[in-house]
């Protein structure tokens, strides 16, 4: 394998994924998780994760309020995230993350996932979302630098 | 040597020998130093001989104590990126002779070495955490890695965001990360790039050490002539980098403008240029083919230029074939410009490189396309996240610019820009074309602007 050739992949992947309602996505320490802007306030959002294994969820706002959706089953927050993991990462890798009972390269779609998600909710600390989302939005506001860094010669 | 293009693909004998010792090393940090059989540090054995100075002969013997002593300290792993760099060090600067020769160009390689390694006091603490997250990685080996092992690191990665200095070390890090966690789990040790992360390893451990290099800058103005660019990128972080000419007084130098930018995955190529809004005057001389006026631009020996974004002032149109031709046919040797040089620090084979300006090529096949000059094919490198430089364009250009450039086993070469029209008033396609007219804040959808109002939004919040 080329090393010139790399890192292509990711991107096609995440070709149409849109940040207004879902700004922040990631499979991260055995959980898909991630930020769900909130209709109604600009200064709220809803944080929300599905384990790996026991596919186990929760969601609530970031005021630690849970969310209303939640009534015995994954609520509409649950399932943009869900939507929006699968055009970041693609069905195959999130149904790998998430260890779904299937042979992941015959998940396509979002909607194949959660037919196949059997966990219940379970209150699990969340602020831990949060806290990795205010993180991913600190790198958009470092400055451009003008060093020219040979090592980036490494990633296309 | 009467070495012409046609011997390109014969590489050096040296250049391979050296290779094998490369090799050497990074199955030894494939099975990491905690599972390391005394068979597996005979390279160090050999090479504490072979290292050209006597200090690092001091280190190679130290290191091989150590090993059979089973007290590998930090010096140690230190020892091992530094002897890896100075193999590849050397392979840079035989592959980078050869090229030239084989192009007719003077070769131009400073003689700088990296012997004054130093670190700033504020950045020790930090850079020490990167350090041992390296040798952490060293002991376990590329083949031990799991996501776990990533996960005690994340504290470091988060502070060194509010630290400017260490910027492109950070930089660097977290493509590293990133491509670390995408192969997680490791299935298949064969499907572990080995070389390409010892690579990285071993830059990264480097930076450790001297996390910059100072270089004294001259104060240069002038007329500046884009000519094309590359963009290169992780999920993470991106960096434009334009090359042209810089006329100052009589003088004409090969230069290369660079603007890097920290970005979050879902920003793509295509919203490429709403990161950098400054590049907007640059972007459009080079779409358009017209010069720039250069004040009080600090230009690096290497030819790295820094100018003031906000005092651009647009110079006139000219000759865009011309100009290429002039510095960089692959026809005629003379090259009118200091070329571009790499400070000894960051030599490594991948930045071999000639940059190269044709307009007798053909494009050959589909898939990997290559570029044929003369009787010589050469497979074409394309980032594959550019629609503007698809097969169909290529193959329908009238000239092309870029460089050759080397990896592992062979050469390519990677277009800068290239010319649908070979009249006069050329102007040329280059990476990141289809989506300039994303500068004039037209896209429907901004990812940029939307998280950064969430950013200033929640960040002063809290
Ligand atoms: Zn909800």
């Amino acid at each position: 394998m080329s090393f010139l050739t790399q890192g292509s992949d990711r991107e096609t992947k995440i070709d149409k994924r849109k940040v207004n309602n879902v700004p922040f996505v990631e499979l991260h320490d055995g959980r898909l998780q991630g930020v769900v802007s909130s209709g109604s306030s600009k200064e709220r959002v809803y944080l929300a994760f599905i384990k790996a294994n026991s596919h186990d969820y929760y969601c609530s706002t970031n005021n630690n309020r849970r969310c209303g959706g939640l009534r015995g089953t994954y609520c509409k927050h649950l399932r943009w995230l869900l939507e929006e993991a699968v055009k970041q990462f693609g069905a195959k890798k999130v149904a790998e993350y998430l260890k779904l009972p299937t042979n992941p390269e015959s998940v396509k779609s979002a909607r194949n996932i959660l037919a196949l998600l059997h966990g219940s909710e379970v209150k699990e600390s969340i602020s831990e979302v949060f806290s990795r989302f205010l993180g991913y939005l600190r790198y958009l506001e470092v400055e451009s630098v003008n060093e020219y860094i040979p090592e980036m010669a490494w990633f296309f | 040597m009467d070495a012409t293009l046609e011997h390109l693909s014969e590489i050096p004998t040296q250049f391979q020998e050296l290779h094998t010792y490369i090799e050497s090393i990074d199955s030894l940090l494939l099975v990491g130093t905690g599972h390391a059989k005394p068979s597996d540090i005979d390279i160090f054995r050999t090479l504490a001989e072979a290292v050209p100075s006597k200090s690092l002969q001091n280190r190679v013997h130290a290191l091989v104590r150590a090993f059979d002593e089973n007290l590998l300290n930090d010096e140690a792993y230190e020892t091992i990126a530094l002897v890896r760099s100075t193999l590849q060090i050397a392979q840079y600067e035989i592959l980078q002779h050869y090229l030239t020769t084989i192009l007719g160009r003077a070769s131009i390689i400073s003689d700088d070495t990296f012997s004054s390694l130093q670190t700033q006091g504020s950045e020790n603490g930090i850079l020490n955490a990167v350090k041992k997250w390296l040798i952490e990685i060293a002991i376990a080996g590329f083949d031990g890695l799991s996501a776990d092992a990533m996960t005690p690191f994340i504290p470091t990665l988060e502070k060194l965001v509010s630290i400017p200095e260490l910027n492109e070390t950070h930089a660097i890090l977290l493509g590293f990360i990133n491509e670390i966690m995408d192969y997680q789990p490791i299935h298949n040790i064969d499907m572990i790039p080995q070389h390409r992360w010892a690579d990285l390893w071993s830059r990264l451990m480097m930076r450790t050490l001297s996390p910059k290099i100072q270089v004294d800058c001259k104060s240069v103005s002038g007329d500046l002539f884009l000519l094309g660019l590359e963009i290169q990128q992780h999920t993470q972080f991106v960096s434009v980098i334009l090359y042209g000419l810089l006329k100052a007084e009589e003088d004409l130098h090969s230069v290369r403008i660079v603007r890097s930018s920290f970005k979050v995955d879902v920003i793509d190529t295509s919203h490429i240029w709403l990161l950098f809004p400054e590049l907007k005057p640059l972007i459009t001389a080079l779409s358009s083919a017209q010069s720039l006026k250069i004040e009080n631009g600090q230009l690096s020996p290497g030819g790295d230029l820094t100018i003031s974004y906000s005092h651009l002032k647009s110079g006139k149109s000219f000759n865009l074939i011309e100009m290429m031709s002039s510095c960089y046919s692959i026809e005629s040797p003379t090259n009118n410009s200091t070329p571009l040089t790499l400070p000894a620090f960051y030599r490594h084979p991948i930045h071999v490189s000639e940059m190269i300006f044709t307009d007798t090529f053909q494009i050959k096949g589909t898939g990997t396309s290559h570029i044929k000059i003369g009787e010589v094919s050469i497979p074409l490198l394309i980032p594959g996240t550019f629609p503007e430089l698809d097969t169909k364009t290529l193959k329908t250009s009238k000239w092309i610019f870029g460089a050759f450039r080397y990896d592992n086993t062979c050469w390519w070469f990677q277009p800068f820009s290239l010319g649908k029209s070979d009249q006069i008033a050329s102007e040329p396609i280059f990476p990141g074309y289809n989506f300039i007219d994303t500068f004039e804040g037209k896209s429907r959808y901004n990812p940029v602007k939307i998280l950064k109002e969430r950013a200033s939004r929640l960040l002063r919040s809290k």
